[in-house]
Parts: C-alpha cells; sequence; structure tokens
C-alpha cells in the first residue's frame, strides 16, 4: 500500500478531507504524544499539550505552504505550544529560570508502559531547562539537522550546539542520579 | 554552560556536528576519531552523546492515551469556525473600529440628553461650522436690517410726499374758500352799494322832482333815519 506523503494529505486536508487530517493524525499523534510527554514530565499533561498542539496545527494548517518539511514545521507550532503551556503553568515566570519539576510524582503513568530507562529519562528530563531540554529531543527524538532545530527555535545555530552540549552534560549527571 | 567549555574548535564543532548528523567523510571520519582519543573533553561529550542516542533509540514509545478526535475535529461547526474564521474577521473589524475611535479621538458623552459621541476633529469642525452659521445669519441680519431700514425711508419718504400734497392740496381749498367768501362778501357790499346809490338817486329825483312842484328843498326827517339805519 502506497504511503501518502505530508505534504499531500495537508493540502487534501486543506480542501476539506476528515480522512485525509486524520491520517496525519494517526501518523503524527505518538510522536508529538511522547514529545509532549517528555517535554512535561507528566501523562496528562502532556496529553493535554498534545491536544493543544493538534488543535493549533489545526487551524493553522492553511499557512502551511509546503516551502519545508510538513515535520519540521509541525514541531515547530509544537515548541511554540510547549513554550505557552511552561508560562501559563508558571505565570509568566522566565523559562529559563524555571526550577525543575518533582521528579517523583510526574511518571506513574508512564511506568505502567514504559521500561526503567525511558522512566529514568522522562524523569532526568525534567532537571533540564526548557531550552536545553528542546533541543535534546529534537536532536535525539526527531532526528533533525542543527539547521532544522535552529530555525524551529528561532535561534542560531551555534546556540542550538551550545545547548546541545550543556543540555548532555547535565543530562548525564541526572541519569547518573536516578541510576542510584 | 562556558561557551569555552562547549567548543573543541571550528573543526571539532564541525566534526561533532556531522558525526551527530550521522554525515561524516572519510576524512572527517578520521579526525573524529584522532579528536576522540586525544581530546578528553571531545570524547566526553561524544560518549555523551552516544549514550543519549541509545537511550533515544531504546526509549519504550508511550502508548497514546485515548482522546476523542473524530469529536474534535470532524464536526461541522469547527470545520466551518477552520474554514471560515468569522470569530477572527470579527475580532479584526472590532479592533480596527477601536483604533480609529481611539485615533479619531473619538469620546462618548452621558447626560441628560442621551449618549452622545464626538470626536475631536469633528468638535473642531463643529465650531467651524458654528462660526460659518453665526457668520452667516449676522450677514443675514444685516441684510435683512438694512432692508428693514430702506423700506422705513421709502415709506417716510411717501408719507412725507402724500403730506405735502395734502398739505398743499388743503390750503388751497382753503384759499378758493377764502376767496369765494371774499368775492361773495364783495358782491354784497356793491349789491348794498348799489341799493344805497339807488336810494339816493331816488331821494335825489324826488327831491329835484318836488322842488319843481314847488316843495322845500330840505332833507326829509326819514332821510336822516334811513342813514342812520344803514
Amino acid at each position: 500500500m502506497f504511503t501518502k506523503r505530508d505534504e499531500t494529505l495537508v493540502k487534501q486536508a486543506v480542501k476539506g478531507s476528515d480522512r485525509a487530517w486524520h491520517l496525519l493524525l494517526t501518523r503524527y499523534e505518538k510522536p508529538i504524544f511522547n514529545y509532549a510527554l517528555r517535554m512535561t514530565g507528566n501523562a496528562d499533561d502532556g496529553a493535554d499539550l498534545m491536544q493543544d498542539i493538534f488543535i493549533s496545527v489545526y487551524r493553522s494548517l492553511t499557512q502551511y505552504k509546503g516551502d519545508g518539511a510538513f515535520k519540521s514545521w509541525l514541531y515547530r507550532i509544537a515548541h511554540f505550544r510547549c513554550v505557552e503551556y511552561y508560562r501559563r503553568r508558571k505565570q509568566w515566570v522566565d523559562v529559563d529560570s524555571l526550577p525543575e519539576m518533582e521528579s517523583d510524582a510526574c511518571c506513574h503513568d508512564v511506568a505502567l508502559h514504559s521500561n526503567r530507562q525511558s522512566k529514568a529519562l522522562i524523569v532526568a528530563m525534567q532537571g533540564l531547562p526548557l531550552t536545553q531540554k528542546a533541543v535534546i529531543e529534537l536532536k535525539f527524538f526527531g532526528h533533525f539537522t542543527f539547521e532544522d532545530i535552529a530555525s524551529q527555535l528561532d535561534v542560531s545555530v551555534n546556540t542550538v550546539k551550545s545547548r546541545l552540549y550543556s543540555g548532555l552534560s547535565k543530562l548525564k549527571l541526572e541519569l547518573d542520579n536516578e541510576s542510584f | 554552560m562556558n561557551p569555552s567549555d562547549n567548543s573543541f574548535g571550528y573543526d571539532k564543532d564541525d566534526i561533532f556536528a556531522a558525526w551527530l548528523d550521522r554525515h561524516l567523510t572519510e576524512e572527517e571520519q578520521a579526525n573524529f576519531e584522532h579528536f576522540y582519543s586525544t581530546d578528553q573533553a571531545f570524547s566526553a561529550a561524544v560518549d555523551n552523546a552516544k549514550n543519549m542516542r541509545q537511550v533515544a533509540q531504546n526509549f519504550d514509545s508511550v502508548p497514546v492515551p485515548h482522546w476523542d478526535k473524530r469529536r474534535l475535529f470532524s464536526s461541522a461547526s469547527y470545520e466551518r469556525i477552520r474554514t471560515t474564521p468569522w470569530f477572527s474577521i470579527a475580532a479584526m473589524a472590532m479592533s480596527v473600529g477601536a483604533m480609529f475611535l481611539v485615533l479619531s479621538g473619538t469620546q462618548l458623552r452621558i447626560d441628560s440628553e442621551g449618549v452622545t459621541f464626538f470626536s475631536a476633529t469633528s468638535q473642531a469642525s463643529l465650531n467651524a461650522l458654528v462660526d460659518e452659521k453665526l457668520t452667516q445669519f449676522h450677514s443675514d441680519n444685516q441684510v435683512l436690517l438694512q432692508n428693514y431700514a430702506d423700506a422705513m425711508k421709502e415709506q417716510q419718504e411717501q408719507s412725507a410726499v402724500a403730506l405735502t400734497h395734502y398739505l398743499l392740496s388743503s390750503s388751497r381749498q382753503e384759499r378758493q374758500a377764502d376767496f369765494a367768501e371774499l368775492v361773495s362778501f364783495i358782491n354784497n357790499q356793491r349789491q348794498d352799494d348799489q341799493r344805497f346809490m339807488t336810494r339816493q338817486l331816488s331821494s335825489l329825483q324826488r327831491e329835484i322832482n318836488s322842488i319843481g312842484q314847488g316843495y322845500p328843498s330840505t332833507m326829509p326827517a326819514n332821510y336822516l333815519m334811513s342813514e342812520e339805519d344803514e
């Protein structure tokens, strides 16, 4: 069976095809939910964030001009919604200076479906600032290039690299702490 | 983190990024291995990335919890909202209207006569209009007053002419009446004179006649009495 390209499905969805939209939804709901889960550290918040992301994508679908990969466009919106989520959560406190989330209570829903290492990763990622967490997420789970990540986050490539190095170092410490 | 802690120099940065993107050429692969074996910071970063890559590959994706996406995205009302963003259009129109009201300085006045909208520009134009109306009213009054004065002057002239004519005509009639009375008086005097002369002549004739018949020539007594009566 042929798999339709994202851009084709988007065009059909813009023309009113519910089937095309639901194909896109089915294709990306799991990656986006896991993205939201890793970014929020909580299954309920992750589900809410996923719905926010897809509603935002659905409303903005006509603005996608096909001049880049749909996946990049989707994750760009996802990042904006994630930043918005943190802003709502912290009442306009600087997201870079947010204290880390409580790690004990964040993953009990996930434990049913994840192995120990995955759960440890989710907990460890909550110890990173949002900017570093976003870069690691997009690089190692989204498999985007540095240029794509820089474009999605509206920062320079060097900033992306810097955040990645810092995030990896800090994440190693967090994972080591989790293993103990 | 300090940038110096992150940076391996231009080549190391590029090689590390190329390795992460899995785009290493043979030459870059050789440099990568060289840096990995000689640079402790580089090798630590690579190890961290390898570890993270492995964790990501082994990550157990969590199943998506149930959510009613059919109902959320397939309802006709939501479709209409997406395809015809009337709310956005209405919001934009109201925003433009609000901006117009702010920029034009429109103000709302509530008093006993009701609610009145007025703006700075309309206030100025209103003042200009009032001034224009007042000037127009003033000039109209001037013209009206001038016409009234002219009419009064003409009426006075006509009255004066009429009075003059009246005076002239009435004087003439009085003079005519006076002359007529004078003529009548003179005529009466002449008739009296004629009667007197006739009586004198008659008396004289009778005296002359009596002289001829031997009567004395003195005047009779009734002659003197009649003269005094006259």
